[in-house]
């Protein structure tokens, strides 16, 4: 093998390494939902989020903010999801009745991707916590 | 993208509105129409008070408390920066343009329950620079939206009935909790740098609920009927039926902005 053929192989492995998160998932490694910092729903509760989840994670602070205009100056209390679901929209009564652990769900990410929403300094958790 | 803080948002914000600050009174001031006039929203929510029976100290407790817990309103001692929704005042303060020589002391002294008159033309709306507080047309509530409200306290100025609070501090430590430090509602508390009033519990109205203030004095004996609370565009409700059959007041009429609380006895 000369050394051309050498450096296939090695930018053959390369190419392998770097893209591993994307086939690694779908080799089976992970569970989905696929990230282990964050605490999902039980599965036994919800497997599915309002909407699907990449949109989700790009797009849920426009959602809440229109949940908020609605609720709150349109008076519309209710939203239909794409797939046709009815949710209240709520900040409290439906996101985290789902996402329970908000410390180890939207903090925890939020904290990673420096993002510091001042929701929490006036929304509470479901039961009044703080 | 440089973060701001709220506060930091807040004050440059409010710097740049002072600038507008010695205007929009003037404006607020030469527009109310006079009288009452409720064509503006599909429906009106009032409530009529019966100064009678609220002079029971415990049907008024009952009712500020029913609402503090409802809508998790913080209790500070100090005057100046006191939260208020629903307050207690007497009869010759709240209705001081209304009193002469010869009333006696003890209707002067008489308690009054006080709060938001989720007023026809509310002046409180015309001075708000960004729309956050605005009269609702679907059923005329003086609404708040805490998302907007920068604290700039123009509509504390212009109120004529003195209905709104400032957060001059976090509430959160001065709001009631149960043995395990929850709130007793979620309803969203405030922050610092908030202005809040009472909002005629809309909230439970969606749900299809009564104000919590008109609910607890039912329960307390002989405050059946303190407070009612019905739709003054509607002839058949029973704030309609006790206006038309039973001599009334409301609070400095001759403003125009057309108070939708309404008291009797
Ligand atoms: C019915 C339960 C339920 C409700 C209500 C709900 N979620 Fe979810 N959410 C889930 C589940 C389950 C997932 C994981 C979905 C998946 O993997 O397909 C998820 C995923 C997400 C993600 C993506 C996380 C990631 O891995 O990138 C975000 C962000 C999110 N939710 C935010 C919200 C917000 C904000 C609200 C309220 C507007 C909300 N969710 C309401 C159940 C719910
Ligand atoms: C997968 C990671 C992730 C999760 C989980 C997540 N968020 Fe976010 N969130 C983000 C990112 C990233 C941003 C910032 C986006 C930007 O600035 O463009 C953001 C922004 C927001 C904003 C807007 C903040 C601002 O300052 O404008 C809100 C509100 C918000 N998230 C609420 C939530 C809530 C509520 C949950 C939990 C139910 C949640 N998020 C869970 C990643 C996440
Ligand atoms: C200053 C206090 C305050 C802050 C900060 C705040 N909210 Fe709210 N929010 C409220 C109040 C009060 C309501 C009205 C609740 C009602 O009428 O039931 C509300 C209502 C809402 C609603 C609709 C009702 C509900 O139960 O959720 C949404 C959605 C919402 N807010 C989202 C947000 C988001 C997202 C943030 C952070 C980016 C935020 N809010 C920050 C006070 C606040």
């Amino acid at each position: 093998m000369g050394d051309r053929g050498k450096a296939l192989v090695g930018l053959g492995v390369f190419i392998l390494l770097v893209t591993f998160p994307l086939w690694g998932r779908l080799a089976g490694g992970q569970p989905v939902p696929g990230r282990d910092d964050l605490v999902y729903p039980d599965p036994a509760k919800a497997t599915d989020c309002i909407e699907a989840r990449d949109w989700m994670t790009a797009n849920h602070m426009n959602l809440l903010n229109r949940w908020r205009d609605d609720l709150v100056r349109r008076g519309v209390t209710e939203y239909v999801s794409s797939s046709g679901k009815r949710y209240y929209p709520s900040l409290t009564k439906t996101c985290l009745d789902c996402h329970d652990d908000r410390d180890k769900f939207c903090n925890r990410c939020h904290d990673y991707a420096h993002v510091t929403p001042t929701c929490w300094e006036c929304h509470t958790t479901p039961g009044g916590g703080a | 993208m440089e973060k701001k803080t709220r506060r930091e948002f807040l004050k440059e914000a409010g710097t740049a509105a002072l600038g507008l600050g010695w205007a929009l009174p003037l404006a607020a001031a030469g527009c109310a129409p006079r009288g009452h006039n409720i064509a503006g929203s599909q429906r009106q929510w009032a409530m009529v008070v019966d100064l009678e029976k609220i002079q029971d100290p415990a049907v008024r407790e009952a009712a500020q408390k029913a609402c503090a817990r409802t809508h998790n309103i913080p209790h500070i001692p100090d005057p100046q920066e006191e939260i208020q929704w629903i307050r207690v005042e007497s009869f010759e303060h709240v209705f001081e343009d209304q009193i002469h020589g010869a009333m006696p002391p003890h209707e002067l002294e008489r308690s009054v329950l006080v709060l938001c008159n989720h007023c026809t033309n509310p002046p409180c709306v015309r001075v708000c620079p960004t729309q956050a507080t605005w009269k609702r047309e679907s059923d005329g509530i003086v609404m708040m939206d805490m998302h907007r409200c920068i604290g700039c306290r123009y509509c504390m100025a212009a109120c004529p009935y003195g209905s709104r609070s400032f957060n001059w501090r976090d509430p959160r430590p001065f709001i009631e909790t149960d043995a395990e430090g929850k709130f007793l509602s979620d309803f969203p508390t405030r922050t610092r740098g908030v202005v809040e009033k009472c909002n005629f519990c809309a909230e439970r109205l969606r749900d299809g609920l009564e104000p919590a203030c008109v609910e607890a004095v039912r329960e307390v004996p002989g405050g059946e009927g303190a407070l009612v609370f019905g739709d003054l565009t509607d002839p058949h409700s029973e704030v309609s039926h006790i206006l038309r059959e039973t001599p009334s007041r409301a609070r400095r009429v001759t403003l125009g902005t057309g108070p939708n609380v309404f008291y009797i006895g």
